[in-house]
């Protein structure tokens, strides 16, 4: 999370975050309802274009990025690939070309989703988008509790890499009976450590004058140019066009 | 600005732990302080003296079991729309900035206080750039809050604090973790604050720093004051510093090593 969040503060186009997220989120949109050919195989090649090509982002970290999800739609579309039932003879499994379609169909419609998500993450900070959505009249509170459960979760990942570091060091990940031992102390740990650290943080935000709401001012942005932001509309538009005319 | 009289402070000890470990009762005991306007009063005291105790007895944290407590000669009253009134003029910087920090940015955060104030936008805009620029910070003003170091991360709270313009600043160990430029940097912003009539109260267990910067000492030891006053007084006092677990301030060590 943290270097997520450090990342889109150092790419190239870091003045375009507000551009860059109407254009994710409106990929986003078209990932889901257009036809996954040839709409979602742009949508891929197009957010992942922007993110190596124009944000600079390295191309190792992409593919590490999207291992984890690409692995979990994979194991999860082999099941849409065999069928299993009962005959005469007892159980049987066989291999469906119909469901291998459908599997191609939701792998590459999953992934253009994800995709979009993905580089929205890498790439735009989540100050930025609790002020677009903030601007598009979603309620305060859940403005407030996006924002506070994201401060939190900084605040345990960090925790999390000090207590790590102090086990390691005292050889905890030494062997797989002394990982387990440290990986369970380690998650009890972070249970009680973030459940104090919630209890300051109200007193905290009590002293401060903290009356159930947690309103913030945000410093205004102008967009950087009309026309990125156009093109940011633009350009998935015309892919959604394109794939349903295709189709 | 604040009178303190009597005031006994002990924590709920439902489990008994306090008991079997043979510990004090009563966290504060027979505590009285006067403190005036734009005044410098550092809380010395070893660890587990009482001191952060005190602070969170003065922004209303916490309620005492015994004796009064006036604000502006007016007694503290423990309701909600009371304490949001102290609440307006007493702010309060935490040992660990953690505690208080909770937006998305540094900009986010420094204008929480402010806007609860009911200030409008232009106004809290205009007091959080001040803010950041009296602790050098604006230019991080946009940068996340766990992008910051530590020392940064002080600053800000440092800044939320401020941001609120309040009547009196109350410090919990400010100087814990700063390097020696970073401790001159923050006792400057405070002598700034106190030049516009800021009362400044911190509590440190660092000898030299209380010697150095403080008008009126409160030592604490146990809960109770053990001396109160200006830091010579402190010096007349050194053959009971040990005791209160404390030491002679350097410059006075440096100063007698010379004599001998």
């Amino acid at each position: 999370m943290i270097t997520l969040e450090s990342l889109s503060h150092s790419l190239r186009l870091k003045k375009y975050h507000r551009e860059i997220a109407v254009f994710c989120l409106l990929s986003l949109v078209v990932a889901i309802s257009a036809p996954p050919w040839p709409g979602g195989i742009v949508i891929i090649l197009t957010v992942w274009g922007l993110a190596i090509f124009g944000e600079g982002l390295p191309v190792l970290l992409a593919l590490r990025m999207i291992a984890g999800p690409a692995l979990f739609l994979g194991i999860a579309a082999l099941s849409l690939c065999i069928g299993i039932g009962w005959s005469n003879h007892g159980p049987y499994a066989i291999w469906s070309p119909d469901g291998f379609q459908t599997a191609l169909k939701v792998i590459v419609r999953s992934s253009a989703a994800v995709s979009s998500m993905l580089v929205l993450t890498l790439l735009v900070p989540v100050h930025t988008l609790v002020s677009m959505l903030k601007k598009a009249r979603i309620p305060a509170f859940i403005l407030e509790f996006t924002a506070i459960v994201y401060h939190m979760i900084s605040l345990i990942e960090q925790s999390r890499s000090e207590i790590y570091r102090a086990q390691t060091l005292r050889l905890g990940y030494d062997g797989w009976r002394n990982s387990l031992r440290s990986f369970s102390m380690m998650a009890s740990a972070l249970f009680i450590r973030s459940h104090l650290q919630a209890l300051r943080l109200t007193s905290g935000l009590e002293s401060r004058g903290y009356d159930y709401s947690l309103a913030v001012l945000h410093l205004e942005e102008k967009p950087n140019s009309w026309y990125a932001m156009g093109f940011a509309i633009l350009i998935p538009c015309m892919i959604a066009l394109f794939s349903f005319g295709v189709t | 600005m604040i009178r303190l009289n009597d005031i006994h402070y002990a924590y709920p000890d439902p489990s008994g732990i306090k008991l079997r470990q043979n510990l004090p009762e009563f966290a504060l005991k027979s505590f009285s302080l006067s403190v005036g306007v734009a005044e410098r009063v550092a809380l010395l005291g070893a660890n587990g003296s009482g001191k952060t105790t005190l602070l969170y007895i003065l922004n209303g944290l916490l309620c005492p079991s015994q004796g009064e407590y006036y604000w502006k000669n007016a007694p503290v009253e423990y309701s909600k729309t009371f304490l949001k009134g102290l609440r307006r003029s007493v702010a309060t910087v935490f040992q660990n900035p953690e505690d208080q920090l909770f937006a998305g940015t540094v900009y986010e955060d420094v204008s929480f206080g402010p806007l609860n104030q009911c200030l409008s936008k232009d106004e809290v805009h205009h007091a959080t750039l001040r803010a950041l620029a009296s602790v050098g910070m604006e230019a991080q003003a946009n940068l996340p809050l766990h992008m910051l170091s530590f020392g940064q991360k002080k600053r800000v709270a440092l800044a939320g604090a401020i941001a609120i313009q309040p009547e009196l600043l109350l410090l919990d160990e400010p100087a814990t973790g700063l390097d020696p430029r970073s401790e001159i940097r923050l006792l400057e912003i405070l002598e700034v604050q106190r030049k516009q009539g800021v009362t400044i109260l911190f509590s440190t267990h660092d000898v030299d720093l209380a010697f150095g910067w403080a008008d009126t000492i409160v030592v604490l030891f146990q809960g109770t004051i053990a001396l109160q006053g200006p830091p010579a007084e402190l010096i007349a006092s050194k053959q009971n510093l040990d005791q209160w677990d404390l030491r002679n301030p350097r410059e006075h060590q440096y100063h007698e090593k010379s004599r001998t």
